[in-house]
């Protein structure tokens, strides 16, 4: 990650957290928070744990703490399939429920790029946590965007990072064949430029594998890499992509610990259908996977033994289960910071607004 | 008893020829798109524009498209989404290489140019017919799918590959673009479907339309009296995708604001091509039902379990809504084959015999 990527993540963080406007007197019965999920569909096998991630940590926050400093947590789920038009029809359903969205989170780069104008109009704050636009990292030009804790761009230097690390040095990458197997979508074209820049700059030939959505037809693609033989492969896939793609690669034994699945290609449910083959396959997340957080105690003590979970008791710790509760982690901590009293009327983003002018 | 033209009589040979002959009919649909014009945006809230009458509007105005070219001249046609995108891609070049020019011609501009493209992709039409043109009109839609994803220049080198509706306005309304309201962007999309279905439906009653369904009902007849199948199948080509290419730029520019090849894919041209099924082959009107009932009923499944007080979880209320739309389509093809348009027929007929029938 590059100094001023982490510059900028920072300040997007001071400025979530950024100092309040005077304290608003009315004081509303809920906070409403819109889901946009996929349960069913070609990316239901990633959007589940997510959602249930999700629901999980909102249903902890209101049975423990009774909400956000008091305020109970509502929220409504509308199902997006990952579609963009869906999408824009559920931001549309949702925004204006409860007295107003506190923020919303898109879970699609695609449906992300089209809330992104919408936002700013409507006044409600976009919170694309690790995906979306990575250019709307910076709050001159997007202040009603969030994509904290990182971006598509830092993830790709990182993993350009590892390998070079793994070579033993950057300068070793000269002549290296990496190649990046991705989403042909908004989100999977989103690392090229930086991947693109790095190959110019470290001398290592890049080759840009793209695979059409939803992903279950990968042999042309493979069968390219077999040609080519890359070193490296940075796989940047989602839903049913990831475990054809993995599948693949076993299939052409590819070594495993040369294949980088990005944050949303390296959950559980992309490895398993490849069975042992998968072993020592890489996975690059910005949060650790399993239950042995203190969080996990608290999530099985209040939700599942109450009965209230989401999902499969055995589930909890999932990889992307576990992207869901630090998303929704991250949304309640910002609307906490955001607002001691938090008015209907004057969501986040009032705060933010003043906010950034200052940090800027 | 209300719907008779008892007492109306025709003096000429243009009151004969009318869209509309009987007076009724005539009072129903001006007082039907007075309606549509105005009601909606007075009334309706943000969510009803943007997520059911907006893409009701363009829905139908694709569903004319590819009826021209299915329904009256009997080709039929999967490249609906590919045509689609390059009204689109074509819009977005057009606009942001000339920002200055007026937003309605620039979607008639991106219209000729799917024109041209569908021009090309009708050539095999001449030799091959019935699924083996679909088959090659599948080409259509996988081929220019491809090339928008393959070749920056159309997304002005984006490196999301997303091309984004600049704002643009129409005699200082602001018409595309973030700011666009809904209700501005509902009655451009409604002003262009009824002007363009005006312009269908008297072409499809004039002499273009009576060589289509010529063709496609015997083209060795049509032939032998005279019509030139090159022409007639090129020209429904190029007019469908006119229609589509207008539909897709609408579909970026007024609906969704910004979009990527995956809203093109072959959903979409199955979708149209859907519509047009249920709503009736070879009718202008069946265009709108079929919009409407492919647009609307999912809509209406989505929200009823709720408006019922019934909390189902999301996963198994779609599911649900999937079951229950697949099972209605299956329900409606059995009860009148011949689309929804045949169904409203058949009622009026009723209707004009309506309180006794024979």
């Amino acid at each position: 990650m590059s100094v001023k990527r982490l510059l900028i993540g920072v300040l997007a963080t001071a400025v979530m957290a950024g100092p309040m406007v005077p304290a608003v007197s009315a004081q509303p019965k809920e906070i409403f928070i819109p889901l946009l999920v996929y349960r069913t569909g070609p990316f239901a096998p990633s959007g589940v744990p997510i959602a249930n991630g999700f629901v999980d940590y909102f249903t902890l926050l209101n049975e423990r703490d009774g909400g956000i400093n008091g305020v109970k947590i509502a929220w409504e789920e509308c199902e997006t399939q990952y579609a963009t038009d869906k999408g824009v029809e559920c931001y549309e359903k949702l925004k204006g429920k409860g007295g107003g969205a506190a923020l919303v989170n898109p879970y699609s780069t695609g449906i992300t790029y089209q809330l992104i104008p919408k936002a700013a109009v409507d006044k409600v704050p976009v919170f694309s946590m690790g995906y979306g636009m990575t250019a709307s990292a910076d709050g001159r030009w997007f202040p009603w965007v969030f994509n904290f804790p990182t971006t598509y761009w830092s993830q790709a230097s990182a993993v350009i990072r590892y390998i070079g690390q793994k070579e033993g040095g950057l300068d070793k990458l000269k002549g290296k064949k990496i190649a990046h197997i991705f989403h042909n979508s908004a989100y999977g074209k989103e690392a090229n430029p930086t991947l693109e820049d790095l190959a110019r700059q470290y001398g290592f030939e890049l080759t840009l594998l793209a695979v059409d959505s939803p992903g279950q037809e990968q042999k042309s693609t493979w069968l390219q890499v077999r040609r080519l033989n890359p070193n490296w492969i940075f796989l940047s896939g989602w839903g049913v992509m990831n475990q054809v793609a993995i599948k693949e690669a076993v299939s052409i034994n590819y070594p495993m610990d040369h294949f980088i699945g990005n944050w949303w290609s390296s959950s559980d449910a992309d490895v398993i259908p490849a069975g042992d083959g998968a072993k020592g396959y890489i996975g690059a997340t910005f949060h650790a996977p399993g239950t042995g957080f203190k969080i996990h105690q608290e999530v099985f003590k209040h939700v599942y033994d109450k009965g209230k979970g989401a999902g499969e008791k055995a589930r909890v710790g999932e990889v992307l289960y576990n992207r869901g509760i630090a998303n929704a982690m991250f949304s309640a901590e910002a609307i906490r910071t955001s607002a001691p009293s938090i008015s209907r009327r004057m969501p986040l983003p009032m705060r933010r607004n003043s906010a950034s002018a200052s940090a800027i | 008893m209300i719907y008779r033209e008892a007492g109306q009589f025709k003096t000429s040979y243009g009151a004969d020829q009318a869209i509309f002959p009987i007076l009724q009919d005539r009072v129903l649909v001006t007082l039907g798109i007075l309606v549509a014009f105005l009601v909606p945006p007075l009334i309706a809230d943000e969510y009803w524009l943007q997520a059911v009458l907006i893409p009701l509007a363009i829905y139908a105005l694709a569903a004319i498209g590819l009826n021209l070219l299915t329904g009256y001249a009997g080709q039929v046609s999967l490249g609906t989404g590919g045509f689609m995108a390059v009204g689109a891609y074509a819009a977005f070049k057009l606009t942001t290489s000339f920002p200055g020019l007026n937003i309605l011609v620039v979607f008639v501009l991106a219209g000729l140019m799917a024109a041209a493209v569908g021009l090309v992709f009708g050539i095999p039409s001449l030799r091959i017919k019935g699924f083996y043109l679909a088959v090659a009109t599948l080409a259509a839609q996988f081929f220019l799918i491809w090339l928008f994803n393959k070749v920056a220049w159309f997304t002005n080198y984006a490196s999301s590959g997303t091309i984004t509706a600049p704002p643009r306005t129409i005699f200082g309304v602001m018409t595309t673009g973030p700011l666009a309201t809904a209700p501005v962007r509902y009655v451009v999309a409604l002003g262009v479907l009824a002007v363009f279905a005006l312009v269908a439906k008297n072409l499809v009653r004039g002499r273009m339309g009576r060589s289509w369904m010529a063709i496609r009902d015997r083209d060795i007849a049509a032939e032998i009296i005279g019509v030139r199948p090159l022409r007639t199948k090129l020209l429904a080509f190029a007019v469908s995708s006119f229609y589509c290419g207008v539909a897709g730029a609408e579909y970026v520019f007024l609906y969704l604001g910004s979009a990527e090849t995956l809203a093109f894919d072959i959903a979409l041209s199955f979708l149209v091509l859907f519509m047009v099924i249920i709503g009736g082959l070879g009718s202008i009107l069946g265009s709108f039902l079929g919009a409407a009932f492919i647009v609307l009923v999912p809509i209406l499944l989505t929200n009823a379990p709720e408006a019922l007080g019934l909390g189902l979880p999301v996963a198994l209320q779609k599911q649900l809504e999937l079951m229950v739309f697949g099972g209605l389509i299956v329900f409606f093809l059995i009860v009148e084959p011949h689309g929804l348009a045949r169904l409203w027929q058949i009622s009026k007929e009723k209707l004009r015999l309506w309180p006794f029938p024979h």
